[in-house]
């Protein structure tokens, strides 16, 4: 069980996306280019850390958010910035959205997020908003 | 179709197979069986606002606010192929329901003046009315699409503008001008002007915002209702037809 | 006819020159109750629900298949159902029972169950519900920073004295949408130069806004916009389908968010399906709770000129704020919008807000005169920032806001546009003149600045973007020109994402950036002697505002 806030109880335990420390992010490691922007963004780990918090305060909606999170971790940015542009509406022929869950299915291991899309591909079919 | 389907099905049995292996919850299990929840309480709540009898007028079972225009026979708008043009998309009431924008320009004016700006800057115009989304910005880009430069106009019959591109975002914009009764033909005319520098290429500085921090206040509720007239015409079928309609 | 000069005095009042109409609701144009809203029903089978307000699944669109799916507590669905709807609008008042208890009920009750439980409570009782449901033990107050010039450096000074005046988050937007990254990366300096710890944001299209954040220019997002029917959303140009994922990509990235609804949004774009501002408004919030989002900002916001306009508008306005809390959702709770002409009627409708206290009274104050303010004028602007100093002071309340001195003010507004003056500079944008600095150091709003070469700083801002510069390259800047403390600051801000715990319901950052959300410091109120009160060192601050009589020099 995580003791929250995290990042004032538990602050050795976290690191970054790239494995990070909590204490390797300092203003002289950036100054010496050692500290990238890659580095400043939540690990997989954190997320399902901080999802567990959101289910002791009885917040499952908020859980099941920072688990689609977790899986989105290693989707690049202009890959997210793709898919949820993709995910808009009259942006998408159905197939394309079923690739899109295959893809967020096999290569990033995101069966939650793949689950949303695949939901979305039904409703946007049955209410008309498919290319 | 049948791919489609097929391909659905496949994803969904592996997107179930895998949750089930991370021992995640695939379906929503609630744990109760068929529940019908109670009908409303016998009495619903009163509003608190009931309007008095004879105190406030009844719009009760009124559903429109304008009879709707037929545009039967009307021209679609064909995609252009001129790189020098730029399209104005008018709103689906402009000049036939609503004739003038909310601070009170005549809308024959208005268009007049962008395509003179447009033509100062030795472009070409070309109007058509969007019968399909009385979104402006959608009606700015849809206008950009069809365009032969691919820059595209956007006019509510309110007045609300937007310049657009056809290769950005629908709720971006190239120059946006939401404050509709701030508008004079001055600014339409440099609308018009700055629509064409696009085209060209130039380096553009878009025309300086203006703000009426009171807008809401004075314009706000008109501007709904010109909006319901607006909407209330739309003919998604017609799509963008051919609209010479300044006068 | 002879004019009666007591009506021609009348008629003369600001408050008439406002916008009012009657009630219409086959246009929506009605507040709290439509006679066409669904009676409140729910079934479920297997686990599913399978008819919601009485509509069966085959017929959902895709705002009742995204809340029947995710945002009701199906395994609390029956009992909350079960319980009569006047229980519950009486158990919110009731001083006995808890925050969490009514957190549970409420988990379980549809959109339709949940407009009947507010149409119950006058609008004391709503501020009543308010004071014992907001998220957070304390409540906050949020700035909107613009200018008409979207001048950075105007920004930055702006920031910088809001900060220090008290707000726990900043907001900006632009005049011209390509000026985004600039203002963005503005606020995010001159922010931390008037109090550490506040966080910014950049309101602007959905992927830009996306964008920037995952940059790093910008500390949380805001304007993920929701709407409460299928056609409204489409023309919002998303799903909830699509702002789920949205939501999800800026918490794979370490962001807090919040959503954004409020009533008359359907009206104004003409498709409210007959349905009343609050059973909408409810749709939404439903939306934003499945989503899994902390947090709303909401009270008709931008379309306040509707709400406002029809009667009960106000209570409405009221009463969405007040089924955020209920939902568990930070409130944000508006406040941001001008909406009427009259003094007197603009500050009785923040009331209702200010007394109980929200997340975030206002979600925007605009901390610029209110002709700079770019998201149309706010309720309240810097003018305002004395009276407001005083309603705290009168009332003993906790508005967000503490008064200041003139010497503060100067300091951190030169310092803030000096800071952004170097990281200008260093990154190789367009130029800042120490004029510049000078004239917005002293200024009250853009009147008093010098002009910007917009075309160069448009193309300088492009620039920005496809070089991809990041905030670890603003922080890089500053501590390269000699800002360490300041570098220092946004490099905090930066790590909170790495973190996390910023991303939970309600939370702001004090200024050694330690959290406070509804998670570890909840509002725990629970009638006369408990919750939140205002004393110690916080009253004495409210307490200490300009122009007092110094009885030693009487």
């Amino acid at each position: 069980m995580s003791r929250y806030p995290l990042g004032l109880h538990e602050a050795d335990t976290i690191t970054s996306k790239t494995g990070k420390k909590l204490s390797q992010i300092t203003l002289e490691e950036v100054k010496r280019g050692n500290v990238t922007s890659e580095d400043i963004k939540i690990s997989t780990e954190m997320l399902k850390r901080q999802g567990q918090v959101a289910a002791e305060a009885d917040n499952p909606q908020m859980a099941a958010n920072f688990e689609r999170a977790s899986e989105l971790v290693d989707v690049p940015d202009a890959v997210i910035l793709d898919m949820y542009n993709k995910l808009r509406p009259n942006r998408s022929t159905k197939r394309e959205l079923a690739e899109m869950a295959r893809e967020l299915l096999e290569k990033y291991h995101a069966p939650h997020c793949a689950k949303l899309v695949l939901e979305a591909a039904e409703i946007y079919e049955k209410r008309g908003i498919l290319l | 179709m049948e791919v489609n389907e097929q391909l659905i099905r496949a994803i969904t049995e592996a997107v179930v197979r895998q949750l089930h292996a991370d021992g995640a919850q695939a379906g929503r299990n609630s744990g109760i069986g068929q529940a019908s929840g109670p009908q409303a309480a016998g009495s619903a709540p009163r509003s608190g606002s009931g309007s008095g009898q004879g105190v406030t007028q009844s719009l009760a079972g009124k559903t429109r606010m304008r009879p709707k225009h037929s545009y039967e026979g009307a021209e679609r708008a064909k995609q252009g192929t001129d790189p020098k043009e730029v399209v104005i998309g008018v709103g689906a009431a402009f000049q036939t329901e609503i004739n003038a924008t909310i601070g009170g320009i005549p809308l024959d004016d208005v268009l007049r003046n962008v395509k003179a700006g447009i033509e100062e800057e030795g472009m070409t115009s070309r109007v058509v009315k969007v019968l399909d989304t009385s979104d402006v910005c959608f009606m700015a880009l849809q206008s950009a699409k069809l365009s032969g430069s691919g820059i595209g106009i956007g006019i509510q019959s309110k007045g609300t503008t937007v310049i657009h591109q056809k290769d950005l975002y629908p709720l971006t914009n190239l120059e946006l001008f939401p404050q509709a009764p701030l508008m004079d033909l001055e600014t339409y005319r440099k609308i018009g002007k700055n629509a064409a520098k696009y085209v060209k290429g130039e380096k553009v500085t878009p025309i300086e915002c203006t703000n009426d921090p009171m807008v809401r206040a004075k314009y706000q509720v008109k501007a709904a209702l010109m909006h319901i007239i607006e909407t209330e015409q739309l003919d998604p079928d017609k799509g963008m037809i051919v609209w010479e309609g300044a006068r | 006819m002879r004019r009666s000069k007591r009506i021609e005095a009348l008629d003369a009042r600001a408050v008439n020159k406002d916008g009012f109409i009657d009630e219409w609701p086959e246009m929506g144009f009605v507040a709290m109750h439509s006679p066409y809203d669904p009676k409140p029903s729910v079934s479920v089978e297997n686990g599913v629900i399978t008819e919601l307000d009485g509509k069966k699944r085959a017929d959902f669109d895709f705002l009742d298949q995204f809340i029947a799916d995710y945002a009701i507590r199906i395994d609390r669905a029956q009992q909350s159902m079960a319980m009569p709807s006047l229980e519950i609008a009486r158990k919110i008042v009731d001083i006995q029972t808890s925050r969490k208890e009514i957190l549970e009920i409420i988990s379980g009750i549809t959109p339709a169950k949940m407009v009947e439980v507010i149409n119950y409570l006058n609008v004391v009782e709503m501020m009543m519900g308010m004071q014992k449901m907001r998220a957070r033990k304390v409540p906050g107050n949020q700035a909107h920073i613009t200018n008409l010039k979207d001048d950075p450096v105007q920004i930055a000074a702006d920031a910088a004295e809001g900060a220090l005046r008290g707000f726990s988050e900043e907001e900006t937007t632009t005049g011209v949408a390509r000026y985004a990254p600039f203002n963005a990366i503005a606020l995010l300096i001159g922010s931390q130069v008037g109090r550490k710890g506040v966080l910014t944001q950049c309101a602007v299209e959905e992927a830009t806004e996306l964008e920037l954040g995952i940059r790093g220019l910008t500390t949380y997002a805001e304007t993920l916009s929701v709407y409460g029917t299928e056609k409204v959303f489409i023309d919002g140009d998303d799903t909830p389908y699509s702002k789920a994922f949205l939501n999800a990509a800026y918490a794979s990235r370490g962001l807090k968010v919040r959503f954004t609804s409020g009533a008359g949004s359907e009206v104004l774009m003409g498709s409210s399906e007959r349905k009343s501002m609050l059973y909408l408004e409810c749709r939404c919030l439903y939306v934003t709770k499945g989503a899994g989002t902390q947090g709303i900002q909401n009270g008709s916001v931008s379309c306040v000129g509707v709400a406002a306009g029809v009667p009960a508008g106000i209570r409405e306005i009221m009463g969405e704020n007040l089924v955020a809390a209920l939902l568990g959702l930070e409130c944000a709770s508006s406040n941001d919008q001008s909406f009427s002409n009259s003094d007197m009627r603009r500050t009785a409708r923040t009331m209702l807000q200010f007394m109980p206290g929200t997340d975030f009274i206002f979600s925007g104050y605009a901390a610029e005169p209110n002709y700079d303010n770019m998201f149309a004028g706010s309720n309240f602007d810097a003018e305002d920032f004395d009276d407001y100093n005083v309603l705290q002071r009168d009332m003993q309340v906790d508005g967000g806001l503490r008064p200041v001195t003139e010497e503060e003010v100067i300091r951190v507004r030169r310092e803030a546009g000096k800071a952004v003056q170097a990281v200008f500079k260093y990154l190789g944008l367009t130029e800042v003149t120490d004029e510049q600095v000078e004239a917005v150091t002293y200024a009250h709003g853009s009147k008093d600045t010098l002009k910007r070469d917009v075309a160069s700083d448009l193309m300088a801002a492009d620039d920005l973007m496809k070089r991809g510069i990041t905030g670890v390259d603003v922080v890089k800047a500053l501590a390269e020109s000699g800002f360490v403390d300041l570098a220092e600051s946004i490099l905090n801000m930066l790590k909170q994402r790495v973190i996390g715990d910023y991303m939970h319901t309600a939370a702001i950052l004090d200024e050694h950036f330690q959290v406070m959300s509804g998670v570890n410091t909840p509002n725990d109120y629970m009638g006369p002697g408990t919750g939140y009160r205002v004393t110690g060192q916080r009253w004495e601050e409210i307490k200490a505002i300009p122009h007092r009589i110094d009885v030693n020099e009487f």
